[in-house]
């Protein structure tokens, strides 16, 4: 038998962020004994602490629930309910949308609470907006506090990824994986197990943390659960270069003019500008900027599209109207909004002066890209967060349901809405249910292990990399048949050399080790991924086609859902249900016509 | 560029190009692990590489700097890596 330690508990937590503190503090208070096992540090890892900026919620909770007399009450929960549907092109869960709108007030009420008790971890309100604008420090900070504070007793384990869910009889009822630093395997035996892992990121140009490779995705799909909406992921302009800041998402930030004074020229490699059109119906007002993101990746998709093979994920901001001093100036401006988060002139570790100075050495232009920022798809769960297999729960970014093809409101709030229920109905079920021995443990250690035991074979970042190069080419954020068919077959290929992964140099702190278990689960979300983006015909949300920019309502108004049955996919369409707003019959000529038309509720002239 | 890392049981030497104009300790990192050396061990296992986690500690001429934040100039000869203060795991990797 392999060497383990085992830790036995009520629920199991995997992740330790936002979704996984409030679902902690939640089953705590259901008397639960919860243990938490999390690949980076408690409430310093996820994409939690890559917040930039903030979350929102309806007027009359924040009101009436975190005191804020003036919160702009325009914003009501009817309004919001609305917007979610529409934005989600049709396809979010209405419960699940509806239930969102309730508890996530709640949870934010904690958060602000534990923001206060810490100390140092502001939020600032804007009552017009109705919105709180933060930082990841900030949101650090405070989870810190209320992890403390009100979920006395979580058993903690840092440095550690968990790789596999445990079943008996059908049921999770566990979960392994190994301590980073040492190589250790640990097992833990659970009543209940909830997932609160994050999303997946297969590309190069990341604005994500390095955690986001959909484990808790593909660890519940190996245990038989369902996934679905896998082919809509986010993307918002980040940092090319300067290579020293890529990934920094300051980008986006500059398309906000409240945030940043100058208004730059996109325009592709060559110089030629990447057309968004005048026509006011695709500029949303401020309350509406979220679909921008979705705006800006269709019109400047489109441009950047047809030089593709050219010039790949790669874009101007070009600032050339402007004088140097301007530039200066406007970015000074913009870095006295954020010094109260991170210091005088800084973002993180961006000195904003000297990225102003880059840009003008640069014939006044700032290289940018569409950087993914959040999946949309993830594990199906009912209203309960419930997966498709008993004993398994999920919460955050790690789930489907809320967004459907595109996330109009906040995964902060998401993740703390989610938190809450999830721990509360893990914890029902843990005090309803005895523990069970799992079946699949050795099995499952054997196969984490492989990896170390050959004595030659393919390296796990050699692959990884590659991986990325193929999402890049033929999984971006504009797509096209020819692409992600080209994709999905090389997919294949490397899922086969997958099959013989070699991680030497023993078992401490191995980095191949970890890539091994980070390949095999982007593989399969990619896999699932590249499948229904090919197999949906049409374009919705985030999956923007060249070859079908139609948003095909009449043959198209389902999410592609998948699961694994003894070893191989098996894929399925599960059709949105119009509980309380009615579904979009009409079909649109594309996605900006679509927003236009639906979430904008702009006439065409 | 010449860059000679305190492994845990040796100093190793890598020659590694100018991979842009501006790069960071990270990138030389990246670099040497994907390309030269798929055993040499720096912290990498959830890390934001935009200074807001502030795990990625490593020594650089002797000095304790975030390998995601510190830049390296393209014009640079040498670089010494060597393990930040604290319990080292592994090469470059230090408990925190
Ligand atoms: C750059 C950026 C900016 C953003 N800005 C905003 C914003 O302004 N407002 C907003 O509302 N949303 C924003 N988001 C989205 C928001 O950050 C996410 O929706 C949110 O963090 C999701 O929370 P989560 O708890 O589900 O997952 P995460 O915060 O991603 O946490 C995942 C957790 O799981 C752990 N984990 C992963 N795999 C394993 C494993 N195998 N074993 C153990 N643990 C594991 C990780 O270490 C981490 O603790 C932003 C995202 C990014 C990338």
């Amino acid at each position: 038998m392999i060497q383990r330690e085992v830790v036995e508990t009520d629920v199991l937590i995997v992740g330790g962020s936002g979704a996984a503190i409030t679902a902690a503090v939640s089953a705590r208070s259901e008397g639960a004994r919860v243990a938490m096992a999390v690949k980076g540090k408690a409430a310093n890892s996820g994409n939690m602490i890559m917040v930039g900026g903030g979350l929102s919620i309806d007027g009359e909770s924040a009101k009436q629930l975190l005191h804020k007399e003036d919160a702009n009450l325009a914003y009501t929960k009817r309004s919001l309910f609305e917007k979610l549907v529409t934005s989600s092109f049709w396809l979010g869960d209405q419960e699940m949308q509806r239930q969102f709108l309730e508890e996530g007030p709640l949870g934010i009420r904690d958060v602000m609470r534990w923001a206060d008790e810490a100390g140092n971890s502001p939020f600032q309100f804007k009552p017009q907006a109705c919105r709180w604008l933060t930082s990841g420090g900030a949101f650090k900070r405070a989870l810190k506090h209320g992890l403390r504070t009100d979920a006395d007793g979580v058993e903690v384990f840092e440095d550690t990824v968990i790789t596999d869910l445990l079943t008996s009889g059908g049921a999770v009822c566990g979960a392994i994986g190994y301590r980073v630093y040492t190589g250790e395997l640990i097992e833990f035996h659970a009543a209940s197990v909830i997932l609160a892992t994050g999303g997946y990121q297969p590309f190069s140009l990341k604005c994500t943390n390095s955690d986001m490779t959909g484990d808790g995705i593909a660890m519940a799909m190996r245990a038989g659960a369902e996934v679905k909406d896998m082919e809509f992921l986010l993307f918002i302009p980040i940092l090319q270069e300067p290579t020293r800041f890529r990934g920094s998402l300051l980008p986006f930030l500059m398309t906000m003019a409240n945030v940043f004074p100058l208004a730059f020229v996109p325009t592709d490699l060559d110089g030629q500008e990447l057309a968004y059109p005048e026509d006011a119906r695709y500029h949303p007002a401020p309350e509406d900027m979220k679909v921008s993101k979705l705006l800006m990746s269709y019109f400047y998709g489109k441009g950047m599209y047809q030089k593709w093979d050219k010039h790949g994920n790669r874009f101007y901001f070009d600032f050339s109207k402007y004088s140097d001093q301007e530039i200066l100036d406007g970015f000074a401006a913009f870095a006295a909004r954020y010094g109260k988060w991170h210091g005088k002139n800084m973002y993180h570790h961006i000195d904003l002066l000297d990225l102003a100075r880059a840009v003008i050495a640069n014939k006044k232009r700032l290289m940018v890209g569409m950087g993914n920022e959040y999946s949309m798809g993830g594990i199906k769960v009912d209203t309960a967060f419930a997966a498709t297999v008993p004993g398994l729960y999920a919460a955050g970014e790690v789930t489907v349901g809320l967004f459907g093809a595109f996330r109009s409101g906040d995964g902060l709030v998401e993740m703390v809405a989610n938190g809450r229920v999830a721990g509360k109905s893990a914890a029902h079920y843990a005090a309803a249910h005895e523990r069970r021995m799992p079946e699949d443990a050795e099995q499952r250690a054997r196969e984490l292990l492989q990896p170390l035991e050959r004595t030659e074979g393919e390296s796990p970042i050699g692959l990884r990399c590659e991986l990325e190069r193929i999402c890049d080419e033929g999984f971006n954020f504009y797509r096209d048949g020819s692409r992600m068919q080209t994709a999905y077959d090389a997919l294949l290929r490397i899922k086969e050399r997958a099959e013989h992964l070699y991680a030497p140099g023993g078992r401490c702190y191995n980095l191949e080790l970890l890539n091994a278990v980070s390949l095999r689960n982007l593989l399969l979300c990619c896999e699932v991924g590249l499948f229904s983006a090919l197999s949906r015909k049409e374009s919705r949300g985030c999956h923007l086609r060249e070859d079908y920019p139609m948003v095909d309502n009449e043959n198209f108004c389902f999410s592609y859902t998948a699961k694994l049955v003894d070893g191989a996919l098996v894929y399925g369409k599960s059709f949105p249900k119009a509980a309380a707003f009615p579904l979009e019959h009409r079909n649109f000529a594309n996605v900006a016509d679509c927003i236009a038309d639906t979430i904008l509720r702009r006439e065409q002239a | 560029m010449k860059v000679t890392i305190q492994r845990s049981d040796r100093l190793q030497s890598y020659e590694v190009p100018v991979l842009a104009e501006s790069m960071t300790v990270m990138n030389v990192l990246d670099y040497i692990y994907q390309n030269l050396d798929h055993t040499l061990a720096y912290y990498r296992h959830s890390s934001c590489c935009q200074a807001a986690c502030g795990r990625c500690v490593v020594n650089v001429d002797g000095v304790p700097v975030l390998a995601c934040a510190k830049e390296v100039p393209p014009e640079t000869v040498e670089l010494l890596l060597t393990p930040a203060r604290g319990r080292v795991i592994r090469d470059l990797v230090v408990e925190r």
